[in-house]
């Protein structure tokens, strides 16, 4: 079989390219040096990250901060890796099948009541009643405080991404819908059949951004959460972080406070210890990310 | 039969989710049940409890339960101590069961999840104050007024604490807190700590005034390289050094008071402020102020050994940054000065953190109780801040070596001089210096007088803006005095100053006056 032929690129396109790689090495190792960064300040000597400022290769080397993070209450922090797992998963699966559920009412041409639902969507994003509210409504009537559901109901449903969806929904061809309907399909099994995997680019994307907002999530529990081993690990760190700034700069302290806190390495540390996990997902999800941003934001 | 098959599946499914749902909205009523037959164990421990063989006259004949809010996280040993030894001893005690409620240290001040929660009448029975924020609690109505429970259920506490404490938390005549621990705080910030071993070598014994300390920062930064300090001019041992006049800070940093005439001083309209500015701008020019002292974030760069001084706190150097700076430098030691120690000494402030009950609370007798135990005597002291002598502590020579390092009650909020026992990490000169520490100090003229801002909220931000832009930059020594005051003077004016400075004197008056 006759090998098939390279286009061969002219001079100017190959420097052209050559220059397009470099910027994006570049931009790419400024945008790792950060990252690097913390990871080599977070096994740092808190002292000598002090004298010396933050180094990707450490002066001196320490594992106080990863010490002080899984010391006593490592089991506390494999607990709230569980729960923020827990959460991260079920809270993905319920707001993608919600919003796309809703997403999809709002593009079927026959359904009357879909904009008064635009508006219910709308009102929302540009009002809000205020924290106190909402904070009674969810403690006092739906009994949210030390509850599972708490981590997960109150930003189940983003307008944003609903939008985001809809304007998937749109894109795909009606003629599909209506020729599914002639052949008897419900709407439940056109969206079924139809929809759902030919939005798969946009229900990733969606999916990631929730993912990512309850995996990085700490302000619901604070509001609702009280018992230490419903913790997630965003506000198990935030708590033990604002726990270590408040040792760390305790004026007046007290007899028994003068355990050296490895702050700014902690920080370093705890951030180690969060992107992790999440960091991960990107490199499987990139493709549909980048398609799927586009597609979203071109379509009306 | 395909069609039918994925309805009923979707129609298990939605009943699936519903029930889930209603099995999560339901946890309260399942907490309710849980929490009956908890009140039925309870109730049976209230049965066996009323042979306690407690000697307090006031303790309740029926049991209750109290949740009182702290700070921070319940470390693993706290946990264990509260099942198995705490809660024992507060049924024994007080006949009265606790729950502890922690929020990170972000949520300790106003506006957040504390304030949040008596908003929305969530019930709780006690939270950790500070002074201005229970100030501006009382101002949202959010504190109950505890005088009645304070005479009646205090007897320990009185023993061990000085009622003068309760003037951080007075409004209208009322007592909206009960003050925990009892360390000395006369002279805070008004002393400056330096390098001892460096004193030593270069062959000075005392720092008494700033030309002193200049000296001392000088050789300090010819011989050892050190920047003088991170802090800025407006620092208290420096204004304290800058005339005869005692000044005493009101409001952070640009609203001072004089001590003997009870005259407010706005601080950039007085001699201090030229003094303190012009004092910094010589240590800039030669070198001894860091050049990054606006931007850089160093947490702690005397114990880093990158500056040669600090502001000391009540003779407590030895606990707060000896150790931390013998990291870096073995053979480093640090003592702390008065400049122009002829001066009086004041008390600002008796002790920093108080219990609170919001109005929303019926339990303020319990919660009296609870803190009067924590303040009880020595043995309770002990138990409660460093845990079960021989498991968690050990005592050498009559002081504490610690065996479990966990946090369990908040060392720092128990420890009273009168009571608790030292650490063996200080020396019996230390502590004695330490206990005496307040002795002769006299109570400073806005001792328990705390600001509300509600009503100067916009100037207040402006000053802060405008303190931020122009007055640090000075306070630093990067800009002159002379070529940079009219411009300071007159971005504070517009910035609301006189209404800002009138509304306080207005409160100040009125706290005279309840006083």
């Amino acid at each position: 079989m006759e090998k098939q032929k390279k286009i061969k690129r002219c001079a100017s396109d190959r420097v052209l390219i050559t220059v397009f790689y470099i910027l994006v090495a570049i931009f790419a190792v400024v945008c790792l040096y950060p990252l690097l960064l913390a990871i080599g300040t977070s096994f740092a000597d808190e002292a000598s990250v002090t004298v010396n400022g933050y180094r990707i290769i450490p002066k001196k080397f320490s594992l106080s901060a990863y010490q002080m993070i899984l010391g006593s209450m490592g089991k506390n922090l494999m607990n709230a890796y569980m729960v923020t797992i827990g959460v991260t998963v079920c809270g993905t699966i319920l707001s993608v099948l919600v919003s796309a559920a809703f997403a999809y009412v709002l593009t079927v041409r026959e359904f009357k009541p879909k904009g008064a639902l635009n508006m219910f969507l709308y009102i929302p994003m540009i009002f809000s009643a205020g924290l106190l509210p909402w904070y009674i409504m969810c403690t006092k009537y739906y009994h949210l405080t030390d509850s599972f559901l708490a981590l997960v109901l109150p930003c189940c449903m983003n307008a944003f991404n609903v939008f985001l969806l809809r304007n998937f929904f749109k894109s795909i061809p009606e003629e599909l819908a209506e020729a599914a309907k002639i052949d008897g399909a419900n709407y439940l099994r056109i969206f079924r059949v139809i929809y759902f995997p030919l939005a798969k680019v946009g229900l990733v994307t969606v999916g990631l951004f929730y993912a990512l907002s309850y995996w990085n999530d700490y302000y619901l529990s604070l509001m609702f959460i009280n018992k230490q081993n419903m913790y997630p690990l965003q506000y198990y760190l935030y708590n033990m972080l604002s726990n270590v700034q408040f040792m760390a700069n305790q004026a007046n302290a007290s007899l028994g406070y003068n355990i050296n806190i490895p702050l700014e390495t902690t920080k370093m540390a705890t951030i180690c210890v969060t992107v992790g996990p999440i960091i991960l997902l990107y490199p499987f999800a990139q493709k549909y990310i980048t398609k799927g941003v586009i597609v979203g934001a071109v379509k009306g | 039969m395909k069609r039918n098959w994925s309805k009923k599946a979707l129609s298990l499914l939605m009943a699936g989710t519903m029930m889930a749902g209603l099995a999560g909205c339901g946890s309260d009523a399942a907490q309710n049940d849980s929490s009956t037959a908890a009140s039925t164990v309870q109730s049976s421990a209230a049965q066996s409890t009323d042979a306690s063989t407690s000697d307090n006259p006031l303790r309740p004949d029926t049991l209750d339960t109290i949740t009182v809010v702290l700070f921070g996280e319940e470390s693993p040993r706290m946990q264990q101590l509260m099942e198995e030894k705490y809660q024992q001893v507060f049924i024994d005690e007080i006949n009265t069961k606790v729950e502890l409620m922690y929020l990170p240290w972000t949520e300790n001040g106003a506006g957040g999840k504390v304030d949040l929660m008596i908003a929305s009448g969530q019930e709780f029975d006690a939270c950790i104050v500070d002074p201005t924020w229970a100030a501006s609690s009382y101002s949202k109505g959010y504190l109950q007024d505890l005088s009645d429970v304070i005479d009646k259920y205090l007897p320990d506490w009185h023993e061990n604490m000085d009622a003068t404490a309760f003037d951080a938390y007075r409004y209208d005549g009322g007592v909206y807190a009960i003050p925990i621990g009892n360390k000395p705080t006369a002279g805070v910030y008004n002393t400056v700590c330096v390098r001892q071993d460096i004193m030593d070598a270069i062959g000075m014994d005392n720092i008494a005034t700033l030309d002193d300390l200049t000296a001392y920062a000088e050789k300090a930064k010819e011989q050892y390289g050190l920047y003088a300090t991170y802090e800025l001019a407006d620092a208290a041992y420096i204004i304290r050094g800058t005339s005869d006049r005692n000044l005493i800070t009101v409001d952070k940093s640009n609203l001072w008071i004089d001590q003997d005439t009870k005259e407010f001083i706005s601080l950039v309209d007085s001699p201090e402020f030229e003094a303190a500015v012009k004092l910094y701008n010589n240590w800039y020019n030669e070198g001894l102020i860091p050049k990054d002292i606006l931007t850089n974030t160093v947490t702690l760069p005397f114990q880093a050994n990158m500056s040669s001084l600090m502001r000391g706190t009540c003779g407590t150097t030895l606990i707060e940054n000896e150790p931390g700076l013998q990291t870096v430098v073995p053979e480093g030691k640090t003592a702390e000065y008065y400049i122009s120690p002829e001066k009086p000494i004041y008390k600002n402030s008796y002790e920093n953190t108080a219990f609170q009950v919001p109005v929303t609370s019926d339990k303020a007798d319990r919660v009296a109780m609870f803190v009067n135990l924590l303040q009880k005597n020595t043995e309770l002291a002990n138990l409660f801040a460093y845990g079960v002598e021989g498991t968690d502590y050990e005592l050498i020579d009559g002081k504490v070596s610690k065996i479990n390092t966990d946090e369990l009650f908040y060392e720092w909020m128990i420890y009273n001089v009168k009571i608790s026992t030292p650490t063996t990490a200080y020396t019996d000169e230390f502590m004695e210096v330490y206990k005496n520490w307040d002795n002769g100090a006299k109570p400073s003229a806005t001792f328990g007088f705390n600001i509300d801002y509600s009503n100067i909220k916009t100037e207040k931000a402006q000053i802060d803006s405008v303190w931020d832009e122009l007055a640090k930059p000075m306070l630093a020594g990067l800009k002159d005095y002379d070529s940079n005051i009219d411009e300071l003077r007159s971005a504070l004016k517009a910035a609301g100053w006189d209404t800002y400075v009138a509304e306080i004197q207005k409160q100040y008056d009125e706290f005279l006056a309840n006083k």
